[in-house]
């Protein structure tokens, strides 16, 4: 669906990234995770067409997304971190902005801005960020856009509004959509996430399977000192040691994205080297 | 489907941007009609023996067209020059093509005619007024309702004309350049780039004239004919066959605006957010 083939991007003289090359299959729902300034941004914008590469190849269901070709922008929506919606009322904004994805339902909109509980009879200049932010999100899925790239997407979601996100996005997935989840708030996503990609100065630090993860590694407590020593990330909290060891037992245990990430960061190679085993 | 133009994606755009502009535009169309009346008004009642004369209704209807014209076009990719908006208005799913027409639509045509309505409906109201308050003064006195589209032919030289209608959409075309071109400031920007740009062209046209080509003057017309001085018995007349400068005339008058909007089209084509 989306081929990312040596890609090299830079802001003037900053280089962005350097022969990155990722893929990206519908049916899953991608988590991009990784410090400020890596990237993740530039990327999901690279992939909309609004940045260009500066060499390599980017393609979105065969098509390029530097020619932003109407049937390209039919299929690729994105929910950036800073949107702007025109200050009109709700139904002005379905009634004119709608046609322009022949996959759009109407009726999908409304119940999913009804889950987020904001009115339909009301003004988006009246609304919060947050509200509008529900606006957009409800607005994305509905398009039924086979790309749906977000940047942040929880930012500015009160806790409520959060876990109505995860509903709808649940209910939204499909195998002929593929969702590309930028964000800094791991435990928001962690149940919906399939397959994580960390980027660490325009590198792929890590690209698998939610399974394949849970599969290698183990996320629970220490058992003892011994246990946390020979983990391949421990970290303390008030209710004991934290740990991310491999998983030599296949026993199950729940993943822990925040975990994860910083184990990563922290002990990288030896992860990657377990996955290669 | 055709990725170039379709004129149903087009009028959904059209439909699109006044939705989201409604608002803004008559708001716009109200001001512009109040300045026009305070302005009016004002010269009624400090010029009370002549007021509404032709030449002021003609300044004021030029004056405004180019001022307000220019600031509209210069302001219509505004959006490109903030992230969300720009995002927001390359993500529509319409062609480069589409949305500049849609741009010229608004900005050349639709403004052009409301803002004569616009004008018409002031003018010909402050002319009512103006000739009550004038009283039983002579008939020819009275001011009357200026057609400013018999004046829109300004001599030039004696050879030559503008057309000041023509030159005012070259003008336009060029702040809708600049609001592609500039991220920000794009009406004060374009204005001072427009005059980097004169400056540069004098001084090529000053150096063309002193230091490249003999003595001499035009006498039939700017760069079609020149008169070499010798000693005023034996000037030489060089010309160009007649044509060329049909050619540049014409190029002057019809392309200049086609062109910077074929400009605008890649600028626009190559924009990154």
């Amino acid at each position: 669906m989306i081929s990312i083939q040596n890609l090299s991007f830079a802001y003037k003289k900053k280089p962005v990234f350097n022969g990155l090359s990722l893929e990206f299959e519908a049916g899953h729902v991608y988590g991009l995770l990784g410090k400020n300034g890596t990237g993740k941004s530039s990327l999901l914008r690279n992939i909309a067409g609004l940045l260009y590469p500066k060499t390599g190849s980017i393609t979105v269901n065969g098509l390029t997304p530097k020619d932003r070709h109407p049937v390209f922008l039919q299929d690729v929506f994105m929910v950036p971190e800073e949107f702007h919606l025109p200050d009109i009322p709700i139904q002005d904004f379905i009634r004119y902005h709608a046609p322009f994805y022949p996959r759009m339902n109407k009726s999908k909109f409304n119940d999913y801005i009804s889950v987020f509980e904001v009115p339909a009879d009301s003004t988006l200049q009246n609304m919060s960020y947050g509200q509008k932010k529900k606006v957009l999100i409800s607005f994305a899925l509905a398009t039924n856009a086979k790309v749906l790239l977000m940047d942040e997407p929880t930012n500015g979601l009160d806790i409520i509004g959060k876990s109505q996100f995860r509903k709808i996005l649940a209910e939204a997935l499909d195998e002929n959509r593929c969702i590309i989840i930028s964000t800094h708030q791991v435990k928001d996503l962690e149940n919906l996430i399939d397959r994580i990609t960390i980027i660490d100065e325009g590198k792929i630090l890590f690209d698998q399977t939610v399974d394949a993860i849970t599969r290698k590694l183990s996320f629970r407590f220490a058992y003892d000192a011994q246990d946390a020593a020979t983990a391949l990330y421990s970290e303390s909290s008030l209710t004991g040691k934290a740990i991310v060891a491999p998983n030599l037992e296949d026993e199950e245990s729940k993943l822990d994205l925040e975990l994860l990430y910083k184990a990563i960061v922290a002990n990288g190679n030896a992860i990657t080297r377990l996955f290669q085993a | 489907m055709n990725q170039f133009f379709s004129f149903g994606r087009f009028s959904l755009l059209v439909a699109k941007h006044w939705t989201d502009n409604k608002k803004r535009y008559g708001l716009s169309v109200l001001a512009l009609i109040g300045l026009l009346i305070a302005w009016f008004v004002f010269l009624i009642l400090t010029d009370g023996s002549r007021p509404m004369e032709k030449d002021v209704q003609q300044m004021t209807f030029f004056f405004c067209l180019f001022s307000l014209g220019t600031f509209y076009a210069s302001q219509y990719f505004r959006d490109l020059g903030s992230r969300p908006k720009g995002i927001n208005f390359l993500l529509v799913p319409a062609s480069v093509f589409e949305k500049l027409l849609c741009s010229l639509l608004y900005t050349v045509l639709l403004f052009f005619a409301v803002f004569v309505a616009a004008f018409y409906l002031v003018d010909v109201l402050m002319v009512a007024v103006a000739n009550t308050l004038s009283g039983t003064e002579a008939t020819a006195g009275k001011p009357v309702v200026v057609n400013v589209f018999k004046i829109i032919l300004i001599r030039f030289n004696k050879d030559s004309t503008i057309n000041f209608l023509l030159f005012f959409f070259s003008v336009q075309s060029a702040f809708l350049l600049g609001s592609v071109y500039f991220e920000k400031y794009s009406f004060i920007k374009t204005i001072i780039s427009g005059f980097v740009g004169a400056f540069i062209l004098f001084c090529f046209m000053y150096l063309f004239n002193e230091v490249l080509l003999p003595p001499g003057d035009y006498p039939m017309g700017f760069l079609t004919a020149y008169r070499v001085h010798v000693d005023g018995i034996n000037d030489r007349l060089v010309q160009v066959p007649h044509w060329i400068g049909e050619v540049f005339r014409f190029l002057a008058m019809f392309a200049v605006t086609p062109f910077l909007w074929v400009v605008t089209y890649y600028r626009l084509k190559e924009k990154q957010v």
